[in-house]
């Protein structure tokens, strides 16, 4: 049987297991067992961001079983059409949950999202990085809830600053970015402290000349490096956290 | 995060302008630290990313303190002290209570120092009340450039 043939009677299959559904619970169970090689496709995708991929399929067959729950097989559109986007949204949902190493009330992990974006637009604009309640003004939230939110954005896992940097599995982690760039010859003239740089991934270091030789602001950083202010300001605190472990007592 | 509600024990604002923590010297403790710069900073109408360097400087001087500091000294209740003063200019002492054997450092030589120096104005190793030290201070004039630069 081709793959074609297969998924046209699989799609067969589903349709009748949701017309037996509101008679016969079993149904819902058959449709599950159905519908397992997607939830592991999807789960799979993934892999490699510091979770199991056990845990990844349970996450994922929680999606499809929600969207077993809610589909309306009168709309006309087909179910793995649908419960893709469940299944996929629940795995991100479980990230974004996860990616807190502290637990931080989802507002708060919603405005620390939209400061990501305010910020550098607004530095754009005033030329200048903004205060905290210009920040919160564009935002209609107070400068206390903006002040929370960066602190709240400093106990998110810094094992995210190497994940992929886009919502598709293309996108390039951090680490893989950047080229080798003359200019960092000259952070690296510090002797005392060029054996370790040299060990740095080129973006960490780029980053570190940016900042303490060129003494350029986070945000000019961000801008230049294309990434926002927040994770120039994660990527320099887990750099320098990483340095000071390699140095020991940090003496070099 | 029982021990962040019976550790910090000795928040003391004088004023806004004058703000004083204590913390066991521990690493979970910097986050602690962080938030009480950051909030100091902001309430001085600090820049976004001048409360963010801020708040790294007294991060990265209360974990060279901390390196420092023999594990076994949190244990025994060694401390960890922040000092903000801000008036024109903004002054962040960082201090230990536990033993630190050759203090100060020859600061210049030290990654801290070089790290310290390029986020504040003035750094300096000293000895504060007989206790290792670490004084950070982001001069007015200057920070006024960090808001408009």
């Amino acid at each position: 049987m081709t793959d074609t043939e297969q998924r046209d009677l699989n799609r067969e299959r589903t349709r009748e297991l949701f017309e037996q559904l509101p008679t016969d619970p079993s149904a819902r169970d058959r449709l599950v067992e159905l519908h397992l090689p997607l939830v592991e496709y999807l789960a799979r995708r993934f892999r490699g961001r510091g979770e199991p991929l056990e845990d990844l399929i349970q996450v994922a067959s929680l999606g499809l079983l929600k969207a077993i729950d809610r589909f309306d097989s009168d709309r006309g559109v087909e179910f793995s059409t649908y419960a893709t986007p469940t299944i996929v949204g629940e795995l991100k949902r479980y990230f974004r949950d996860k990616g807190w190493a502290i637990r931080v009330p989802r507002r708060l992990q919603e405005v620390g999202l939209q400061l990501a974006e305010v910020v550098p637009a607004l530095a754009q604009e005033l030329g200048r990085s903004p205060t905290l309640q210009e920040i919160g003004d564009s935002l209609g939230f107070s400068e206390e809830d903006v002040l929370e939110a960066m602190n709240a954005a400093q106990v998110y896992s810094l094992k995210s600053l190497d994940a992929p940097t886009g919502t598709d599995d293309s996108s390039l982690s951090i680490s893989q970015l950047g080229a080798e760039d003359e200019a960092l010859e000259l952070f690296e003239s510090w002797a005392s402290v060029a054996p370790l740089l040299k060990k740095l991934p080129p973006r960490e270091r780029e980053i570190l000349y940016l900042r303490f030789v060129a003494n350029e602001t986070q945000s000019k950083i961000a801008e230049k490096l294309g990434i926002s202010q927040m994770h120039v300001s994660r990527l320099l605190a887990k750099t320098l956290a990483s340095l000071r472990e390699s140095v020991g007592s940090f003496d070099a | 995060m029982q021990e962040v509600n019976t550790g910090v024990n000795a928040v003391e604002v004088r004023t806004m302008g004058d703000v004083s923590l204590s913390v066991p010297a521990k690493p979970d403790f910097l986050q602690v630290v962080r938030a009480v710069v950051s909030g100091v900073g902001a309430r001085r109408g600090l820049s976004y990313d001048a409360i963010n360097e801020l708040c790294l400087a007294a991060s990265e001087a209360a974990a060279y303190l901390l390196g420092l500091t023999p594990a076994e000294g949190a244990a025994r209740g060694g401390r960890l002290s922040v000092r903000l003063r801000a008036k024109d200019d903004i002054d962040v002492t960082v201090m230990t209570n536990a033993p630190v054997p050759m203090w100060p450092p020859p600061a210049q030589r030290t990654l801290a120092w070089r790290i310290l120096a390029g986020l504040v104005d003035q750094v300096s190793f000293v000895l504060e009340e007989g206790c290792p030290a670490i004084r950070l201070v982001l001069a007015g004039p200057a920070r006024e450039s960090v808001t408009e630069s």
